[in-house]
């Protein structure tokens, strides 16, 4: 007895350090790259969302949620991340839906045209923060590049222990707590740069989008179906990467098929109101608050066609949305403040590292 | 399967509570079956040499000894019937059809280790010389390098030749000599075991041992230490500067060799301590491989402390025997008549010397790197021997010098160094970049890389050198403190405290300052190669 | 007997040594410990080898300037001079940047590694210009395998041929060439 205790206590003791020091050595993405803590915030949230927004930045850059309970009285959230591929999304969809049923999803096919894993640093950013279970396993292998390890994915320590030498004290600060960046998934810029030239696109020799993004698609659709909910296919309104008319078409016929909506936002340029030499800050990729905020208006009435309600009567939804649209403003406010007296964000031009690139 | 592998720790955490599970008569056999599944990790290719390696040996070395049998039952039946021209006679046949069976196992396996080591060296060589005579070049060709296979096949030879020698009997169990033969925690990187040594612990039957499994546990989780804590970080530093010989120059080599020297020690003796560390949770004992080689003396010394267990294999199989051969005792007796009898004794000595280093270096690595490495560290040492009377009268002059800790240290240091620079041979391309490159630490030597931030280009950070540093010197403490006898065993007799933190301390040193996962390559053991 | 053991088995053992020793003779050799890591040396051994290997890469030139594939890309836009539009793509959570720099007749891609921009690729855009070996926009497959042969693999009405680090992709329309591409082969990252 007094061995079982003496080895429990040491066991104890050990895991209790080793999660310790994975607690300290994941990145938090507080300073740097707030498109690393997208995946993290959802978490965190109190109540439950009519509009579930799933994708990659296309997304979290491009709509608005506050926008749309202001102006539309629409609860929504975005689940997306960087570059956040097919069965990311359909993972998280899925992880989603097992928390909350929305009335629809809306889901970017930009990534229909990766078949394949890109990049182990949007992996990470897409898969970290899901909590453990059986789906982030079977996220993380249908995910993970030739050298990741699935190990690595349930204790990120394996992953980030060679952090110990870029700690700084931000990662103290936040070992336990993190602030919250997004507002409902979006991360706003306000900066402006306006396109004035975009290259022209290369002619490709196959625009058929690989088997395997269709499944995912199709499963995707039939999660939907499952639980009920609204499939919306969107194209957002980003100039580049080029969106193939060859690629618009698959999407249109696979929306006609199967009865979905589906809406290439650049073809409404003009509805929306979108000027690209105000409207985004990066030349055409990302549209910038102001954007956002137009395309997050002219999609409110889509949404309301599609029977989303109006919860602004709601006075518990009220009171946790008037909390986060005076943290939006306030953020709104500051950012046009740094811009006017600097002419540049400090945050989006200054990155820091957080994941260490493979060498 | 690499040591430093998610994979391979599973597979021992599979492993141990299994062996000690079985009934303990057969726990040899699921060593066995570790040891192919192990090795069918490196590829199911690799399984069929080792395989023929194997098999051919056992049944060459069964059928030596039966011949053996035979004749000694064949002349103790016939004592007075056969007169002793015809047990001559008897003698030489039977002599001759056990040189057969042993020529072949030799050849055969010899054969099997050239072809695949050194077919493209031959084509290389071929083709260079081809091309100065403007001949056609020959196409190189892809052969599989079956892990580990310098090792076995060395191991198993000496087996051969120990059963001809008739120094014990053959196994006659083909599946416990297989054991014998790829006992996977050595299997990699050796020690070259002997199979008198290794074999009775291999078949014997093991009890758990809770002191013996904890030294074994300390012992792995120390080579891991240095091999990914140390080792592989100054790797980075190693590749960088041997990469780049147009950049790093004068200063750099000196640099690179200290770093190489230190690396190699933590790579190689880590590599060993994750071995006899795992034999020993296993309950198997294997032999030491290196004794603190950096302390040594003088390369003679030096040889007998480092990769101890090669070193002996080509004194015993080829020192000894092409010392005492036919062509060298007629070399010997005609260079004592034209030398004299002082000179004349030492010559085929040298000479038995000069081919044993040329095998080692060979042995080492198909490229001429590895040749002029290995004859180089023979005609130093022929080189120190010529010298021993001076050194001898230079002590009679000064008699309490040879005492002194100073005179100890200078000497410790000039073998350390004297060693790493004959080691730089196995970091450049080619022999002649070696030589320019050594050669440009007089040329071009200044100390200034030293402060102006140079040795942060190497692709290592100020922690990264902390932490390498503070490594080394640990190893540097355990070894001072190691002449007073075992580590682990001082450390039992610490309070319990002190050896938990020790514990946890390298644990999770491992865990952290490790080189593994994405970000780093899973760099292998460098005697994985040989 | 035991003594002529001893001596059978070092003539055997010297045997073998007379064995490694043909097996190498003369010339210098390749590859060593730490090379095989990288590779990249024990490649370099066989020098004409790299040679021949060098002049056959694709390589795109305008105005006498050399495009190669993987190469550092800064130094060839400074020497084509301004181009008519350089276009950034920061690709999202500031993973590097690619550059999209167009020229007339044709446009160069960079890729980022370790803050250094490289080229990953040049696509021809307009029959103003042609490949050193003569192949334009517009011509025909015969055209193709007169200029570059017949060692190219062909999916989906494009054709490819590799060497080395630089590939060159021919796409077609109708038999007629509508797109030419170099591309490099990326690194290993």
């Amino acid at each position: 007895m007094k061995r079982i205790l003496k080895w429990g206590g040491i066991a104890l003791i050990w895991v209790g350090a080793f999660f310790l020091l994975q607690a300290l050595l994941v990145p938090k993405y507080m300073d740097g790259i707030p498109d690393g803590a997208l995946v993290r915030e959802y978490y965190q949230e109190t109540t439950e969302h009519d509009v579930i927004f799933v994708g990659d930045c296309e997304v979290y850059e491009n709509f608005s949620p506050i926008t749309l309970w202001e102006n539309y009285g629409v609860t929504s959230y975005i689940r997306g991340s960087p570059q956040q591929l097919i069965w990311h999304s359909y993972y998280t969809l899925k992880d989603t839906l097992e928390r909350e049923t929305p009335k629809v999803v809306v889901f970017n096919v930009l990534s229909m045209q990766y078949s394949e894993p890109q990049s182990e640093a949007y992996n990470r950013m897409a898969l970290d923060d899901l909590p453990l279970s059986v789906n982030k396993i079977q996220a993380v292998l249908a995910s993970k590049m030739e050298d990741e390890t699935l190990l690595s994915y349930i204790f990120p320590f394996f992953r980030y222990h060679s952090r110990w030498s870029e700690l700084t004290a931000s990662d103290f600060r936040y070992l336990f707590h993190q602030d919250t960046l997004s507002h409902n998934g979006f991360l706003m810029r306000a900066d402006v740069r306006p396109v004035e030239t975009l290259p022209e696109p290369k002619k490709l020799a196959n625009y058929q989008f690989a088997d395997v993004c269709y499944e995912y698609l199709d499963k995707i659709r039939l999660l939907c179906e499952e639980k009920g909910v609204e499939l919306i296919l969107i194209k957002a309104p980003s100039l580049y990467p080029h969106w193939y008319d060859e690629w618009d078409q698959q999407m249109v016929d696979y929306a006609a098929e199967y009865g979905l909506t589906y809406i290439n936002f650049l073809d409404h340029i003009d509805e929306i109101g979108l000027d690209f030499s105000t409207d985004t800050y990066d030349q055409g990729l990302h549209l910038n608050l102001s954007g956002a905020e137009k395309l997050s208006d002219y999609f409110g009435t889509i949404l309301r066609e599609a029977g989303v309600p109006d919860r602004r009567e709601d006075e518990e939804l009220s009171a946790v949305w008037a909390e986060k649209c005076a943290d939006y403003h306030a953020q709104a406010e500051a950012q046009y403040a740094e811009l006017a007296e600097k002419g540049y964000l400090t945050r989006a031009t200054t990155p820091g590292s957080q994941i260490p690139a493979g060498e | 399967m690499l040591f430093t592998s998610f994979g391979f720790i599973l597979f021992l955490a599979i492993l141990f509570p299994l062996y000690y599970l079985v009934p303990k008569r057969f726990q040899w056999m699921l060593l066995l079956a570790a040891s192919y599944v192990f090795y069918a990790f490196a590829g199911w290719g690799c399984l069929i040499f080792i395989a023929v390696t194997t098999v051919t040996c056992w049944y060459a070395s069964l059928q030596m000894d039966r011949l053996q049998k035979r004749q000694s039952a064949y002349l103790k039946a016939r004592k007075e019937a056969l007169t002793s021209e015809e047990k001559k006679a008897y003698k030489a046949r039977v002599k001759k059809k056990k040189l057969g069976w042993f020529l072949a196992a030799l050849l055969l396996n010899f054969g099997i280790l050239a072809v695949l080591k050194y077919t493209n060296f031959a084509i290389v060589n071929i083709n260079a010389i081809s091309a100065l005579f403007g001949g056609g070049q020959l196409q190189l060709v892809d052969l599989l390098l079956p892990m580990g296979i310098s090792f076995y096949t060395f191991q198993t030879i000496g087996y051969v030749i120990d059963v001809y020698r008739g120094k014990y009997p053959p196994q006659e169990n083909l599946p416990r000599f297989a054991l014998f033969v790829s006992f996977f925690p050595q299997l990699v990187q050796g020690p070259i075991s002997r199979y008198d040594d290794l074999a009775p612990h291999l078949l014997g039957e093991h009890p758990f041992d809770r002191r013996t499994v904890s030294f074994g546990l300390q012992r792995i989780l120390w080579g891991y230490f240095k091999k990914m804590v140390v080792a592989d970080r100054l790797l980075t530093a190693v590749t960088a500067i041997i990469g780049a010989p147009e950049t790093y120059d004068g200063i750099f080599v000196l640099i690179g060799m200290f770093l190489y020297a230190l690396e190699l020690y933590a790579d190689f003796t880590g590599g060993i301590d994750i071995t006899i560390g795992i034999a020993s949770t296993l309950g198997v004992p294997v032999k030491e491989n290196f004794i603190r080689p950096y302390f040594s003396k003088n390369i003679e010394e030096y040889w007998r402390r480092w990769h101890i267990t090669m070193g002996t294999w080509f004194r015993d199989y080829i020192f000894y025997p092409v010392s005492v051969s036919k062509p060298m005792l007629s070399i010997s007796k005609k260079s004592r008549s034209l030398l004299g009898p002082e000179l004349g004794k030492r010559v085929p000595v040298y000479l038995a010397t000069l081919i044993t280093w040329f095998a080692t270096g060979i042995w080492h690595g198909a490229s001429w790197n590895f040749i002029v490495w290995g004859l180089l560290n023979g005609v130093v040492i022929i080189i120190s021997q010529e010298c021993a009377p001076l050194y001898h009268r230079f002590h009679e002059r000064f008699p309490r010098l040879g005492a002194t800790f100073g005179w100890r240290l200078f000497q410790v240091v000039r073998t350390f160094w004297l060693m790493s620079a004959l080691r730089s041979l196995d970091c450049y391309r080619d022999v002649p970049l070696t030589f320019s490159m050594v050669g440009t630490i007089f040329t071009r030597f200044s100390l200034t890389p030293l402060f102006d931030g140079s040795l942060l280009e190497l692709g290592l950070g100020t922690g990264d050198w902390i932490v390498a540093g503070l490594g080394c010197l640990l190893m540097l403490g355990v070894s001072l403190r190691q002449r007073r006898g075992s580590v682990r065993e001082q450390l039992e007799r610490a309070p319990a405290a002190a050896r938990y933190a020790v514990a946890f301390g390298l644990t999770f040193a491992v865990l952290v300052f490790g080189a593994y996962g994405v970000g780093y390559d899973a760099s292998q053991f460098i005697y994985n190669q040989f | 007997m035991k003594h002529d053991v001893k001596k059978l088995s070092a003539l055997l053992l010297a045997l073998m040594l007379c064995f490694a020793l043909l097996a190498g003779c003369g010339g210098n050799g390749g590859n060593n410990q730490t090379d095989n890591n990288s590779n990249t040396n024990g490649q370099n051994s066989g020098e004409t080898g790299d040679e021949n290997q060098e002049t056959s890469l694709f390589i795109f030139t305008s105005n006498g300037v050399e495009i190669k594939m993987n190469a550092e890309a800064d130094p060839i836009v400074e020497a084509l001079g301004e181009p008519i539009s350089a276009f950034d793509a920061p690709s999202c959570a500031f993973q590097g940047t690619d550059w999209i720099y167009t020229y007339d007749g044709f446009q160069i891609n960079t890729y980022p590694l370790n803050d250094v921009n490289y080229v990953s690729s040049v696509v021809l855009t307009s029959d103003a210009v042609s490949t050193p070996e003569g192949l334009e926009i517009g011509g025909t497959k015969e055209d193709m395998i007169a200029a570059y042969g017949e060692d190219y693999t062909e999916e989906y009405d494009q054709c490819t041929y590799t060497r080395g680090d630089s590939q060159l992709s021919i796409l077609f329309e109708d038999g007629a060439i509508t797109s030419i591409e170099y591309l490099a082969v990326l690194p290993q990252q």
